[in-house]
């Protein structure tokens, strides 16, 4: 519902359009999970989509990301994965633990965001990101000490943040987090970066969160590790002083003194291991990656209030009527699509789920006039009781569909892992479900998931 | 059974509409422990498209004239949209006499533990 303040939304393909609609106060949206969740309301949106700025490359040993990356494209990219010793892959899976909201968020967006309890922030940190911001007064480079402390400085004025760069890969890196359960943000999270130069580390970078802020480097522990070989006793040093010198949080979920003992031992975990694995040159494990899907770049759409949006709705050619503020979920709901239902509205619970060009997606969280000239796919569209899908035939064998109120999110995001990966192993599939069903185990469903698998 | 509910086939309660149907949106209590002093639904009941507006003077066997915890019910709305039916239950002015409250576990176990409601177990 927070979309409703929505009054107009633009699509442009010029990076120069999208900085003067934000010079005039605009909001940006990339993949909508913080845009539409958020308590401030946005009057005039501006999609990045016709941007394209999507791409994960390498060059000269750098790693370039593309601010509107999905999470999961990142956390699937081989390229992330060398060049950050496997650090940004697996941040972006324990920070956004949700595969749909994963398959949305993007990195430019969560950098933005500057949530003060994010790893992935701290993961940036401690990888030293460079962050490329286009900006009506010329291009901005802003290293991750300076950009993420107050993105909005940067970005005041116009600025669109374009990309951002991971600058010469590290030889080791961990991070290690405690949070009350795995879905919820980590009380405390520590990442660490090593280079190790024969037996010494010639750099260590160590960003941690649960502050009073955002997430931090803590530069005074770094130095005491520099050239030093990484000795037991200073390491336990540098822990301590990652505990007293980083101004922890005083909140519901734990007392400063809780977390600061917690970054203690945690700091200590992360360094030895960040110093092992760099030592061996092993990066952090993370599943194997997969290609990106084909991404097609919708047209540009300069001013929409409201109209008519065309869709491919379920194999058929629809012509539906929205509102700029409307969502995906409404339009579909107002056309008697009922097999999308509202559950949270934060994209969490995923009973909303649709497949948006193939790519599941939350459609509470979803743009209507997003998915113009889009293909939409629904569990009625996946197959029908007469002629059902062998998903969905194997889920109601197994008797994975339960009371079938969460089955929507279950059955598509099964679907699009089947389409990536014919043939998944059950940490792949417990992964692709995970966070979607709040009442089982999931072993009937993945089960049934694994069955389908077999008999293609 | 399965196989609808697999294929979006099943029509859950949200799922149906029927000619002239409302919806409800309720007015929760932001405090842990109040009694209702006066209500004013007049501005909720101007909208137009509320069909009707309760509070505990309308309904006193669901709407108690005390509210025992954060969430309680206050008031319900009826209306012709979701969006204005929440809306028009925000619109409802409430003067609430605080009444104390026992706000943690320890609270909650003494001796002199403010209480919000008594259940009889026979």
């Amino acid at each position: 519902m927070l979309a409703h303040g929505i009054r107009s939304y633009h699509r442009p393909t010029r990076i120069e359009e999208a900085q003067d609609l934000a010079a005039q106060g605009a909001v940006l949206l990339a993949g909508g999970t913080r845009v539409l969740t958020s308590a401030k309301a946005a009057a005039n949106v501006v999609d990045l989509v016709g941007l394209r700025l999507d791409v994960v490359d390498v060059e000269d040993e750098d790693l370039h990301v593309g601010a509107t990356t999905t999470l999961s494209e990142l956390a699937d990219s081989a390229a992330a994965h060398s060049l950050s010793a496997g650090l940004l892959p697996l941040a972006c899976r324990t920070a956004v633990p949700s595969p749909l909201l994963r398959g949305m968020a993007t990195i430019g967006g969560e950098a933005i965001a500057a949530d003060p309890d994010s790893e992935l922030v701290a993961a940036l940190l401690a990888l030293n990101a460079v962050f490329m911001v286009s900006h009506p007064e010329g291009p901005r480079e802003s290293p991750a000490l300076r950009f993420l402390r107050d993105p909005g400085r940067d970005l005041a004025g116009g600025g669109v943040l374009r990309a951002l760069v991971v600058p010469g890969a590290p030889d080791g890196a961990a991070l290690e987090r405690v949070a009350a359960l795995p879905s919820l943000p980590p009380l405390v999270a520590v990442a660490v970066t090593t280079k190790v130069s024969g037996d010494k580390l010639a750099r260590v970078r160590v960003a941690v969160t649960g502050l009073d802020g955002p997430p931090a480097r803590v530069l005074d522990a770094e130095s005491k590790l520099e050239r030093t070989a990484g000795e037991e006793d200073v390491l336990e040093t540098a822990a301590s002083l990652v505990a007293s010198n980083a101004r922890f949080r005083d909140d519901e979920a734990a007392s400063a003194s809780l977390r600061r003992r917690m970054a203690r031992v945690l700091s200590l975990r992360a360094l030895r291991l960040a110093i092992s694995r760099g030592r061996q040159r092993q990066p952090l494990a993370t599943t194997r990656p997969r290609p990106a899907p084909l991404r097609r770049v919708p047209a540009p759409l300069p001013n929409f209030t409201s109209g008519r949006v065309e869709l491919q709705l379920n194999g058929r050619a629809a012509r539906l009527d929205a509102d700029a503020r409307t969502t995906l979920f409404e339009l579909l709901r107002s056309a008697q699509v009922y097999g999308v239902k509202a559950g949270c509205g934060s994209g969490r619970c995923g009973t909303c789920a649709v497949l948006l060009d193939g790519r599941p997606v939350a459609s509470c969280l979803t743009l209507a006039v997003r998915a113009q000239g889009r293909s939409v796919l629904t569990l009625e569209g996946l197959g029908s009781v007469e002629r059902p899908h062998p998903l969905q035939t194997a889920f109601a064998e197994a008797g994975a569909a339960q009371c079938g109120y969460c089955t929507p999110g279950l059955l598509l995001g099964a679907r699009a892992l089947l389409e990536a990966v014919p043939h998944p192993s059950e940490a792949d599939v417990r992964d692709a479900l995970a966070g979607l069903c709040r009442c089982t185990g999931y072993a009937r469903a993945v089960a049934a998931v694994q069955a389908t698998a077999g008999r293609s | 059974m399965s196989l609808r509910l697999a294929t979006g086939q099943a029509a859950f309660a949200g799922d149906h509409t029927l000619p002239g149907m409302l919806h409800v949106a309720l007015r929760r209590s932001t405090s842990a422990h109040a009694r209702v002093r006066a209500a004013d639904a007049r501005a909720a009941r101007q909208l137009p498209g509320v069909a009707a507006v309760l509070t505990c003077a309308e309904a006193p066997l669901v709407l108690g004239e005390v509210v025992r915890f954060v969430g309680d019910r206050l008031a319900v709305v009826a209306a012709e949209e979701p969006e204005l039916a929440m809306r028009a239950a925000e619109l409802v002015a409430f003067d609430l006499e605080a009444l104390p409250a026992s706000l943690d576990a320890a609270a909650a176990a003494a001796d002199e533990a403010a209480v919000a409601g008594r259940v009889s177990v026979s």
